[in-house]
């Protein structure tokens, strides 16, 4: 059986520790995660003011001169500005041979403090943030936005491990100091219909899980288990999760990693924040041991965050690529 | 290659965090277990008096009369007394057919708060210990030693984790809430040759691992990978450390649980106290991800403590299965 609508999960009883709610609650994900991928939870807790400030400034952000932005331009640890049509989705399996990307993106990830050990090295996607000179309040305003996605990411792996029919809190320690990443993009009004070009082309995450902030402009599209594309309503107040490749991985191909894209033709402009999250960087990926057996072996091969990322990263930035040696 | 003499494994330096001490001592450690299976450790930091004070209340506790030990007989929980020649070890692959084990043991796991939620629903293996009534100290040294051992443990799966190439902290989480079992063995000198009699015999633990105390009395042998037994010798303050079929389990076999029998033929009384300690009793036992692949499958099913202890409990103990076997299921 495959859904065509993809359902509404309330966080608020889980949250609020009721009794039983957390059973209740990940036997609805699991639901969600077997049988389409996505899912819109509700009442999460993170306050619509915070959200509205940080759209704010990602609005902010994009309306700086492109010379700016160029200032904070992507490196290698995936951090800073991506131009327009900076990224084509060569690995994506889903859409083959697209144009470049029609969006522009800021990424940031976990603010590191200058003298951690990671930084110091210059470890590859633990370097610090790439922040713009000129924007007071941005930084502030949009770490406390990545923090409040990691506590409630924190919270939700204990319903993924239930859903798995794990010990609750055996996620804890692999998201203990998760890796996330905070994308947010401005995908400008787009005209006319071409099949090729996208605001973000078909693709899967590579997340273990994926928080799209709730969004008045709607924009995006996900592909149902039997093919066909959807469009993603607007609900106000809910934010919209899928997993992704490490998902598939972490749970050997039992959740879903569901392909979806986003062109913007609401006629303005359209903001988008995408928080993907992945565990530890230096936790292996396998599947878990509720999915697996002597005769259901693991479809893949453990991996670690920075090996997967490094291939992926190679394939769709461009910019990076272009600008040499830096990106290996 | 097969080892036929058990490492030494020097925790200070890591226990003391000493830089790199880690990763040298692990790297020590994935050779005992891929070798031979058993190892000693020194420099552990469990004080000498802690190891006496244990063993003199052991002795205590065996020098009661019977029918005072049989007042705690062992029950479904696998905790209280176990009289001589209670148990056959039949689940052994090690050796068939041998008679009933020629000691007796009394056996505490953690102990539980009254009030807590596996006590109060009767969980098994999650019950009350069955304390001696007159025995004064015995119990909160019995409980301390303990302590100190789960300690000691939380220390030594962090090399664990290193020897397996996972993060340091890969084994805390599911070894927050160890299950535990200490073993109080009392071994009668034995007379005549070893053919199917012994104080032990041969077998594998279940255990993640065991840590077995410094002994004055020696008694334990390990059969090696070549397939010849030899004997532990007594080295003063170490522990004698060793991986069950839990460990090869996690490990998907990569670690040995080396088949070993003990036989005490000192002339006089020998004490045993080995710690048994596995994962979080609601924790999955399956192969660690640095052990399988696609071309590496599990080779077995992923298990729970319960469910194989079970399983274990009801093939060797005889004397649960004839007075207490309903309790027992």
């Amino acid at each position: 059986m495959t859904t065509d609508t993809i359902p509404v999960i309330d966080l608020g009883p889980y949250l609020a520790g009721e009794p039983g709610a957390m059973d209740r609650t990940a036997k609805e994900l699991r639901f969600a995660l077997t049988e389409i991928g996505f899912y819109f939870i509700v009442n999460h807790g993170v306050p619509q003011a915070l959200i509205d400030e940080t759209y704010r400034q990602v609005a902010r952000f994009h309306a700086q001169p492109l010379e700016k932005k160029m200032e904070v331009r992507i490196d290698r640890h995936n951090v800073g500005y991506l131009p327009m049509r900076g990224d084509t989705l060569r690995t994506s399996t889903v859409h083959a041979v697209t144009k470049a990307n029609f969006n522009e993106a800021f990424f940031v990830a976990r603010d590191l403090p200058d003298d951690h050990p990671d930084v110091m090295a210059d470890r590859r996607f633990r370097g610090a943030n790439r922040w713009p000179s000129d924007l007071p309040g941005f930084r502030a305003a949009i770490v406390r936005y990545c923090d409040a996605l990691e506590q409630l990411v924190l919270r939700m792996i204990r319903l993924y491990a239930v859903a798995l029919d794990l010990p609750a809190n055996y996620f804890d320690m692999p998201f203990r100091d998760m890796q996330y990443k905070l994308r947010a993009t401005h995908y400008p009004h787009q005209e006319g219909v071409s099949n090729d070009e996208f605001g973000i082309a078909p693709h899967t995450d590579t997340s273990f899980l994926t928080l799209v902030a709730p969004n008045p402009v709607s924009g995006l599209s996900i592909r149902t288990r039997d093919g066909r594309w959807i469009d993603a309503p607007a609900l106000p107040g809910a934010y919209v999760v899928n997993g992704g490749q490490m998902l598939q991985r972490w749970t050997n191909d039992f959740f879903l990693a569901t392909p979806h894209r986003a062109i913007n033709r609401s006629g303005g402009e359209r903001y988008a924040l995408a928080f993907f999250c992945d565990s530890n960087i230096d936790w292996p990926v396998a599947a878990v041991p509720t999915t697996v057996g002597p005769d259901k072996p693991p479809k893949f091969p453990t991996t670690w965050y920075t090996d997967y990322m490094v291939h992926y990263q190679k394939r769709t930035y461009d910019l990076l690529a272009d600008a040499g040696q830096a990106a290996d | 290659m097969a080892m036929e003499t058990i490492p030494v494994i020097d925790l200070g330096p890591y226990l003391a965090g000493e830089p790199g001490a880690m990763d040298s001592t692990a790297k020590e450690l994935r050779f005992a277990l891929t070798e031979i299976g058993f190892y000693f450790i020194v420099n552990h930091g469990v004080p000498k008096e802690k190891i006496q004070a244990t063993f003199e209340q052991v002795k205590r506790f065996h020098q009661q009369p019977m029918e005072k030990k049989l007042e705690l007989k062992l029950d479904a929980h696998n905790t209280g007394y176990l009289p001589i020649r209670g148990n056959t070890l039949r689940t052994s692959t090690v050796q068939t057919g041998t008679k009933p084990n020629l000691n007796e043991a009394f056996f505490v796991k953690r102990e539980m708060p009254a009030d807590h939620p596996d006590v109060l629903s009767g969980r098994r293996y999650r019950a009350p210990n069955r304390w001696p009534e007159n025995l004064p100290g015995f119990r909160e040294t019995v409980v301390d030693y303990c302590d100190t051992m789960e300690r000691l443990v939380l220390d030594m799966v962090r090399l664990y984790a290193r020897a397996l190439d996972l993060p340091a902290t890969y084994f805390d989480e599911p070894f927050r809430d160890c299950q535990y079992s200490l073993r109080m063995t009392h071994y009668p000198h034995q007379e005549g040759p070893i053919e199917d009699e012994f104080g032990l015999a041969p077998h594998t633990d279940t255990s993640f691992l065991t840590l077995l105390a410094p002994n004055d009395v020696q008694g334990l042998s390990i059969r090696t990978q070549s397939g010849k037994w030899i004997d532990a010798p007594a080295i003063p303050d170490a522990y004698v450390v060793n991986g069950g079929q839990m460990l090869q389990r996690w490990t998907n076999d990569f670690f040995l649980a080396t088949p070993h029998r003990a036989v005490n033929r000192s002339g006089g009384e020998r004490y045993a106290i080995p710690f048994f300690c596995d994962s979080n009793i609601d924790w999955p036992i399956a192969a660690v991800p640095t052990t399988v692949g696609p071309d590496k499958p599990p080779k077995y099913p992923t298990t729970y403590y319960s469910d194989y202890m079970a399983w274990y409990q009801k093939r060797n103990y005889d004397f649960l299965n004839e007075q207490n076997l309903q309790a027992a299921e």
